[in-house]
């Protein structure tokens, strides 16, 4: 008896094992890829380039791939593209710029071109987004924004929604909706002015166009009823101020005629 | 030159993963999914299942990185790991036959765990092979699981009596004694199909 089990045993470890389907592997790497990434590509048009932190190499990135902590994007001349992060925010990237991902998915750098921000918002002051320029430092809870860096290493900023502290080591200012300020090196942000900030996100049409044609759901409602943010002449909305203003005045003299 | 390149170990690639290196844990995966695939095939008998259950399972170990313990061994925790997540699975499949009536506890049409290679590879002997193979693994498949958890892992997957001690959970006298028990109940199987000492090489 005791041989016989001596012969299973040496018979079951002699059976091959079996092979895992072709495509296993890859489909389980990718898979983990995006568990330990921070964010990922979203539609791209035209040259953009991923600079990965390990090979610091550039190559053609491609919509969908997975980004880490000190990646670079970087986008030529008609190359745009989107980034989506794990916490819901999206940073637009306008035609020759770069990012430069941070450790977290709220920390990051914008050396060079343009980018529209679409900030979730955060739970405390703790997890707060930060982009920081040549020039300044952009904090914001949630919030969206605009923000160009000029040739002579200035940053633009212009503020779509919401609030956001802009600053650098000679002052600071908090701007609100609607608000422009240019902080340019060695120099305080500006004096807030007030601008028209559908034509700050003319560029992006292109591109939401594109994203909207691959069917994805994710496009921001800035971009999707940009009307709502268009600060210009509305005839029906003058109207009804009007109405209102007139109802308020003869009621005010109903009252005073009263009193008389 | 004839210089081997050594190879690094598992807790080696596993620290070189935490340190935030994805390529050390594409090495560990390529070393460890086959294996690993082999071992929930040996319960779940469904391919595509136990594919993805080692997918699971790698991602578990993604989602429990920070716990590992990186002076402890890589193999019977990622072992362990996959143990708890086939035991699960094989729950769920048992809990799904009790509410369907169902009494049988294995696939409808069972595959070959793999095979047993033939030395001489004559047609005749290869037939008796492969017909040895199946019953083989009809007999696994009808031992209780934790028998056939000491036999997988055991010989199978050929891993030492204080590694299995380790994943199961189990003192190494009682790997001894219960794989000796589960080869004695897998002969008896074989048995009843026929099977004798003599039959086996």
């Amino acid at each position: 008896m005791t041989d016989n089990t001596d012969k299973l045993a040496t018979l079951l470890s002699q059976v091959t094992s079996r092979e895992t389907s072709p495509e296993f592997h890859t489909r389980l790497m990718k898979k983990i890829h995006q568990a330990e990434s921070l964010a990922t590509l979203g539609t791209t048009l035209g040259a953009v380039y991923l600079e990965p932190k390990k090979t610091s190499e550039p190559r053609m990135a491609q919509s969908g791939e997975a980004l880490f902590a000190g990646d670079r994007i970087l986008t030529r001349k008609t190359g745009k593209t989107y980034i989506l992060f794990k916490d819901g925010t999206q940073l637009w990237l306008n035609q020759e710029s770069t990012l430069v991902i941070g450790d977290t998915p709220r920390q990051h750098q914008l050396p060079l071109g343009e980018l529209l921000a679409f900030v979730t918002r955060a739970k405390t002051r703790k997890d707060r987004f930060i982009l920081k320029t040549p020039s300044a430092l952009v904090e914001v809870l949630g919030t969206e924004f605009d923000i160009a860096i000029t040739t002579d290493q200035s940053s633009l900023l212009t503020v779509l929604r919401g609030r956001v502290q802009f600053q650098n080591d000679k002052g600071s200012l908090r701007l609100k909706s609607k608000y422009q300020s240019t902080a340019k090196p060695s120099q305080k942000p500006s004096r807030p002015q007030k601008v028209k900030t559908l034509e700050k996100i003319q560029w992006t049409q292109d591109l939401a166009l594109q994203a909207a044609k691959e069917e994805n759901n994710t496009l921001p409602e800035t971009l999707t009823q940009p009307e709502r943010f268009n600060n210009t002449f509305s005839p029906g909305k003058t109207l009804l101020i009007l109405a209102f203003t007139g109802i308020l005045g003869y009621l005010l003299g109903y009252l005073y005629g009263m009193w008389q | 030159m004839g210089f081997e390149k050594t190879e690094r170990t598992d807790e080696d690639l596993m620290k070189s993963y935490l340190a935030g290196d994805l390529d050390a844990f594409e090495h560990l995966a390529l070393r460890y999914e086959k294996l690993l695939v082999n071992y929930a095939y040996s319960f779940l008998r469904r391919q595509s299942v136990s594919e993805d259950i080692v997918q699971d399972v790698f991602m578990k170990l993604v989602e429990n990185k920070k716990n590992y313990d990186t002076n402890r061994p890589f193999r019977p925790w990622i072992y362990r790991i996959a143990r708890n997540r086939i035991y699960d699975e094989l729950r769920k499949i048992r809990r799904w036959n009790i509410f369907h009536f169902r009494t049988d506890t294995e696939p409808e049409a069972p595959q070959q765990i793999g095979e047993i290679p033939d030395p001489l590879g004559s047609p005749r002997e290869t037939l008796n092979q492969s017909e040895l193979c199946a019953s083989l693994q009809k007999g696994l498949g009808k031992l209780d699981t934790r028998s056939r958890d000491l036999l997988v892992l055991r010989y199978l997957q050929r891993l030492p009596v204080r590694e299995v001690s380790e994943i199961m959970g189990i003192p190494e006298g009682t790997v001894h004694s219960g794989t000796h028990r589960a080869l004695k109940l897998l002969e008896k199987i074989l048995n009843q199909y026929g099977i004798t000492g003599e039959d086996l090489p």
